[in-house]
């Protein structure tokens, strides 16, 4: 699964691209297709209900179009650069209610080709991070982990140093090794 | 631990929560997606510019004759939109074709909500568009073949001279009755939504709340979150979970510290906050700024 991903992402979306790099509007329906399911993931987790969720992700490709349409994308890291138009949707969101929702993870219509068992291993984990972590430790974990996005990435999308990112994700790290041992 | 020296805990971990990693849902396809996320940030044709460096000192000379021959030219600085000023400017005179664009032209702050206040304005001699309450009227005064726009709410309404005729002709007068207020109608003007209240094409043809009509396929549907999210992010407070909330007079209040009901010599109400303005009392709406002449406002009552 992961690699007919990274084959379609690479292929079909990179390939395309004019020698400057830069994105076009044409592209964008195919960053669509390969992101917007993570993006939604990811907003799901941070505490949205599926419609805002789903609303917010809508926000982040209309106003990605935006920027793309002013011709100064490029694509070098396309996929980092939606997820922080998600991450600032998501904070405005949150602003607007003037409340923190808890995070609340769940699985929906998870990978159907994982096991059952690494289904229920994540699952546990996840339910493990909402109950036991921070905010910040919550969203260096999605970002990290599950999204598996750089240090230099995540850093940028949450607007921390690389160095603090770093520090929160090793502690995460270790307190989940802690808990749940070597079965990962 | 460092990027390249990334324990093999944390790969192993990362494989583990993959399958948390996306949430599947049903995407908008290929179309949808074009006509409303991609569409309203395509480049227009024509510009200005383009057609002076097209054709240089004989196109300016031509567009004038031409703006001219439509009555409301540069020359006689007669107003393009007259009773209610708001700038308008020309993206692109097509040479010959007698054709004006209008597109893209109202800043936001200068659009007014219909069913808020009453406007009243001449679009040159093509057009005289009337909003009175909840009801927006459309007039096409002239025979020439041309493209009118008419900007609501927060969207532009485009209509071909054959939309008109065909949709919203009664009687040789063309009017397009909305009922409610908050209208969206995307950047291309193919699609209008109504978050609240009703549309009425003609006697036969309504789209309720909460409905989306597209022109290009006739159809009309539920609006979808795509629509709502195209809404919203033009408008953060355009969003049918926050229509209505609090009065105008209450929003007027709050936004400019004072609210008049005014009454205009054609009958008109408006609800209005005002300021003077050299020679015109300008009205503020919560859309924007209105012009109206002294001599036109027959009472002036500050409610607040």
């Amino acid at each position: 699964m992961q690699t007919t991903y990274m084959v379609y992402r690479e292929e079909t979306l990179r390939a395309p691209m004019a020698d400057n790099n830069l994105i076009s509007l044409d592209d964008m329906y195919g960053y669509y297709t390969v992101h917007s399911e993570e993006i939604l993931g990811y907003l799901t987790k941070l505490g949205f209900d599926r419609q805002t969720a789903e609303d917010l992700t809508h926000d982040t490709f209309f106003k990605a179009c935006r920027q793309v349409s002013k011709g100064n994308v490029r694509a070098d890291n396309v996929r980092a650069w939606l997820f922080r138009i998600a991450h600032n949707s998501a904070v405005s969101r949150f602003r607007k209610k003037t409340e923190n929702p808890q995070a609340r993870i769940e699985i929906e219509g998870e990978d159907t080709s994982a096991r059952s068992d690494e289904k229920m291993l994540a699952q546990s984990i996840a339910a493990y991070v909402e109950k036991n972590f921070s905010e910040r430790e919550r969203q260096i974990f999605e970002l990290r982990i599950v999204q598996a996005l750089t240090f230099q990435e995540t850093a940028d999308i949450l607007g921390m140093s690389k160095t603090t990112v770093m520090r929160v994700d090793e502690a995460n790290l270790r307190r989940i090794k802690e808990h749940f041992g070597e079965i990962v | 631990m460092s990027e390249e020296r990334e324990d093999n805990f944390a790969r192993a971990l990362q494989r583990t929560m993959q399958p948390m990693r996306r949430v599947k849902y049903n995407p908008v396809d290929p179309h949808s997606f074009e006509e409303k996320f991609v569409t309203p940030f395509r480049k227009q044709g024509f510009s200005l510019g383009f057609i002076f460096a097209f054709g240089g000192a004989a196109a300016f000379a031509a567009a004038i004759s031409i703006l001219n021959f439509f009555g409301h030219g540069l020359i006689s600085e007669k107003p393009l939109v007259a009773d209610v000023r708001l700038p308008v400017k020309r993206t692109g005179l097509l040479f010959g074709s007698r054709e004006i664009q209008t597109s893209a032209v109202i800043p936001q702050r200068d659009l007014v909500k219909t069913g808020e206040s009453p406007i009243s304005f001449n679009l040159a001699k093509f057009a005289r568009v009337t909003a009175l309450n909840s009801t927006l009227k459309v007039v096409e005064s002239s025979s020439l073949d041309t493209k009118l726009e008419v900007f609501s709410g927060k969207g532009i309404f485009r209509f071909e001279k054959s939309d008109l005729n065909r949709t919203l002709l009664v009687g040789g007068r063309h009017t397009l009755r909305i009922t409610g207020t908050i209208v969206y109608v995307d950047a291309e003007m193919n699609t209008v939504a109504i978050f609240e209240g009703k549309i009425l094409f003609d006697e036969k043809s309504t789209i309720h709340a909460g409905e989306e009509y597209s022109w290009a396929s006739g159809q009309k549907r539920p609006i979808n979150t795509a629509t709502r999210t195209a809404a919203r992010v033009l408008d953060p407070d355009l969003s049918p979970e926050k229509k209505t909330e609090e009065s105008i007079e209450t929003k007027l209040f709050r936004k400019y510290g004072n609210v008049f009901a005014v009454t205009l010599r054609s009958g008109q109400k408006i609800l209005a906050s005002q300021v003077v303005d050299g020679g015109n009392l300008r009205l503020f709406s919560l859309g924007g700024p209105l012009y109206v002449a002294e001599n036109e406002i027959a009472t002036l009552q500050k409610l607040r």
